[in-house]
């Protein structure tokens, strides 16, 4: 069994939507989660371990207000900084002597796509002490070594920084634009979570659905 | 909006601006469309046409229960697919168009190549189960057909003693099968259309659909032929191909497909865009010569005919198809009019339709102008696709001075509604955790604000308008939005519609009057659908295919001459 793309983003919409996020932070969440498995990285178990933590410790979590908190003892969600990021009120200079430290995120692997978006050739994001990935703009990354193990941590301090050595390496073939077997277990969680969005059927509403008053003899 | 044309022969010539999205996308015109040919099912046969693709049928395992599996190549100059169909036998009680059915006459899948038996043999534990199986990457659609159960059974008897069917009766329900669901870009685990949308065979939108159920219609035809065999072998005949032409492929269809037009904004302007510049292309044509004029006249006479076969229960659609066919009596009378001489005659035409015809029949003149004219909108079918897997990124850069400015604009119509009263709130979008298919409740007398679905762009603008309003420390988009995220996704709604003059629907979808079988019938009128019959004011059914040639006949026959009865005939 395996999944498609497209049905992975749209599990992972409603399972965002259900854990409690906001539609437009869904719809983000739904398209990080594609990018990132259609790179061959572990989106869906980063976003299933994610809503899990979020779904009992979001009250713990700090609200980003436009001005990053660093050394809280509490995570940040990926989402809201990354989306801070893509709109813009996080800035990414083109000064190529600033770091920018994105502070404690939660399973930070959940923001490299919005990262990723507004990189400028010349920086890297860095997880934690160790510097896992290198961009070289929009589309292009270039990573020091499979990144799947790597990049799926609970949360670590984030920053972007320049580099003075871009390494040279070609992305490795995604072997396919598919979901494996494996992550059956991860689909079963989000499955749960996109369940909160459905609202029980009513023969009301069973009744005036296509077909309800279909003659079988038609 | 329109500018009138003078029939003086020194006139200057009009300017034919595209229909305003205040006129275009009203639900009450938006389900009045009928097809054209930009529709999805034409542009598929003509290019199947034009590439040469042949066809055949390598599988025929149907016992005489009508039980087993059916295999039909679509072959071309690049690529096989193939319709792999597994026939069962339902019983009567168990035959239902619900999407809550789990039995069905038939199932199928589009299988990317010809298929193994290997792979047919995969297939048959996963496909029959519908929604509950699991298909793979090799297949491009999943969907089931049910019976009709009187038409195949009279067709049957029929053929099995020998005689034809009556073309009355046949038209009185026009298809022997009628899919309930068919589902493509990657559900239940099919193909992703991202490895499959760069095909030139399915440039369109909804092409693998297309073929699917244009080869189901073969195989609803070979089935009864086969069972009017076991029946009679030594009686039975084939059904006449012309009466076989009056047999396309009935569909039921629910609220799962409504929200599609609301969800898919950049797709539906593309779809809309260009039917509007094929109509204005039309009318920019300054003349038109004698036998054009008498050809289109046919035509009408044509569409009428096809119009007098188009019968419903439903008496609002009734009214409406009397209506048709008075307009296209005056019609027929205002076209005697035109001479050679006369200048902008399909503008004059257009003009004159607003003024004198029904909704339902000026969208159906709008189809019928396009006939005569693939040389110049066909290309047009090229543009009717988008790809929507990437999200519109939000400019945070904008100030909120512009995004107001653009919701004003956009929402002008959203505006004049006061969504403080009860009526126009008074549905509620949501999705049933039974089958997990969209459907709408009554907010005020149902517990559903939990599970509403944000399927109510004016209300969701009006909202956002109104804090913006109220927010004027806020220059940014960025800033805005860390205040009030939950407008995240109709501040990205609101920039990527505004691009798009057609992107929007210009009517409440959540009032107590709005009608969701017209979200479905701009819809499938895109399609390609005739026969429009709706079933309430939430699902409806329809024909796909009728009077189009079947797979055997695709050589011999011209399909974009085909849609309208000949006079003939």
């Amino acid at each position: 069994m395996s999944w498609s793309l497209g049905e992975t983003g749209a599990i992972a919409l409603k399972a965002t939507r259900g854990a409690g996020m906001t539609w437009g932070l869904a719809e983000e969440a739904s398209e990080a989660i594609v990018w990132l498995q259609g790179r061959g990285l572990p989106g869906v178990s980063a976003l299933c371990r994610y809503l899990n933590w979020y779904s009992s410790q979001r009250s713990l979590m700090p609200e980003w207000t436009g001005t990053l908190l660093e050394n809280t003892a509490n995570p940040y969600c990926p989402f809201s900084i990354g989306t801070a990021i893509s709109d813009g009120a996080i800035e990414i200079p083109d000064d190529r002597n600033t770091k920018i430290s994105l502070g404690l995120i939660r399973q930070p692997l959940l923001l490299l796509p919005f990262v990723s978006n507004r990189m400028q050739e010349g920086y890297g994001f860095h997880i934690g002490e160790v510097s896992v990935l290198f961009a070289l703009g929009k589309e292009k990354l270039v990573s020091h070594s499979d990144m799947s193990n790597t990049l799926l941590v609970d949360q670590a301090e984030c920053f972007i920084r320049p580099i003075s050595e871009v390494p040279i390496k070609p992305q490795p073939e995604i072997p396919s634009l598919r979901l494996p077997d494996c992550y059956g277990g991860c689909i079963e969680v989000l499955n749960t979570f996109a369940g909160r969005i459905y609202a029980p059927s009513t023969e009301l509403s069973r009744s005036r659905g296509a077909g309800g008053n279909s003659n079988i003899g038609d | 909006m329109e500018t009138l044309v003078s029939h003086r022969k020194d006139a200057a010539p009009p300017k034919i601006n595209l229909r305003s999205p205040n006129v275009v996308m009203r639900l009450n015109r938006m389900g009045a469309f009928h097809q054209t040919r930009l529709s999805f099912l034409r542009v598929l046969l003509r290019k199947l046409k034009k590439d040469n693709w042949y066809f055949d049928r390598p599988v025929w395992r149907i016992d005489n229960e009508g039980v087993g599996v059916a295999t039909y190549c679509a072959r071309g100059p690049d690529r096989i697919y193939s319709l792999i169909v597994f026939s069962h036998n339902l019983e009567d009680e168990q035959r239902s168009d619900r999407v809550i059915a789990k039995a069905w006459d038939a199932t199928f899948v589009l299988f990317d190549g010809e298929a193994t038996e290997e792979q047919i043999t995969r297939l048959n534990s996963s496909v029959p189960l519908q929604e509950a199986g699991r298909i793979s990457e090799t297949e491009l659609i999943l969907g089931r057909a049910n019976k009709s159960l009187r038409l195949f059974s009279y067709v049957r008897e029929c053929l099995a003693s020998g005689s034809q069917p009556k073309r009355s009766i046949i038209d009185e329900t026009g298809y022997l099968m009628r899919t309930t669901a068919v589902y493509g870009a990657g559900k239940f685990g099919a193909a992703d259309l991202k490895l499959w949308g760069e095909r030139s065979e399915f440039s369109s939108s909804f092409q693998p659909e297309m073929l699917a159920v244009w080869l189901t219609r073969m195989f609803s035809v070979d089935l009864v032929e086969h069972m009017a065999w076991v029946d009679s072998p030594m009686s039975c005949v084939r059904l006449d191909r012309q009466i076989r032409r009056q047999l396309g492929v009935g569909n039921a269809t629910g609220l799962g497909m409504a929200p599609f037009l609301i969800n898919h904004p950049t797709l539906i302007h593309s779809w809309i865009n260009a039917r509007e510049t094929a109509l204005a292309r039309i009318r920019s044509l300054d003349s038109v010569d004698a036998a054009l004029l008498s050809d289109f006249q046919t035509l009408i006479r044509r569409a009428k005919l096809s119009q007098e076969n188009w019968k419903v229960d439903d008496q609002q659609q009734t009214n409406k198809i009397e209506c048709l066919s008075n307009d296209f009596d005056a019609l027929l009378g205002k076209t005697l009019e035109l001479t050679e001489s006369t200048r902008y005659p399909w503008n004059i035409l257009y003009i004159w339709s607003t003024e004198n015809m029904s909704i339902e029949g000026q969208e159906a003149l709008i189809s019928l102008m396009m006939e005569p004219f693939g040389y110049l909108i066909d290309d047009l079918s090229s543009t009717m696709s988008a790809d929507e897997t990437a999200l519109n990124r939000i400019n945070g850069d904008q100030t909120t001075f512009e995004l107001k400015k653009i919701v004003r604009e956009t929402y002008d119509w959203a505006a004049s509604i006061d969504f403080n009263t009860n009526s126009e709130r008074a549905r509620i979008w949501y999705i049933s955790e039974e089958k997990l298919e969209p459907r709408l409740g009554e907010r005020f007398n149902e517990e559903l604000d939990l599970f509403e679905q944000p399927l109510s762009p004016g209300y969701d603008a009006m909202r956002l308008m109104r804090d913006l309003t109220q927010s004027n420390e806020c220059t940014n988009v960025a800033d805005f939005l860390l205040l009030f995220p939950e407008h995240r996704h109709t501040v990205r709604r609101v920039q990527t519609v505004s691009t798009m003059r057609y992107a929007e629907i210009r009517d409440n979808t959540i009032s107590a009057d709005m009608t969701p079988i017209d979200l479905l019938r701009c819809k499938l009128s895109f399609f390609g659908a005739t026969k429009f019959d709706p079933r309430s004011d939430r699902w409806l059914r329809i024909n796909l295919f009728q009077h189009m040639p079947f797979p055997d006949e695709l050589l011999n026959f011209d399909p974009d001459d085909m849609v309208f009865p000949k006079l003939i005939d």
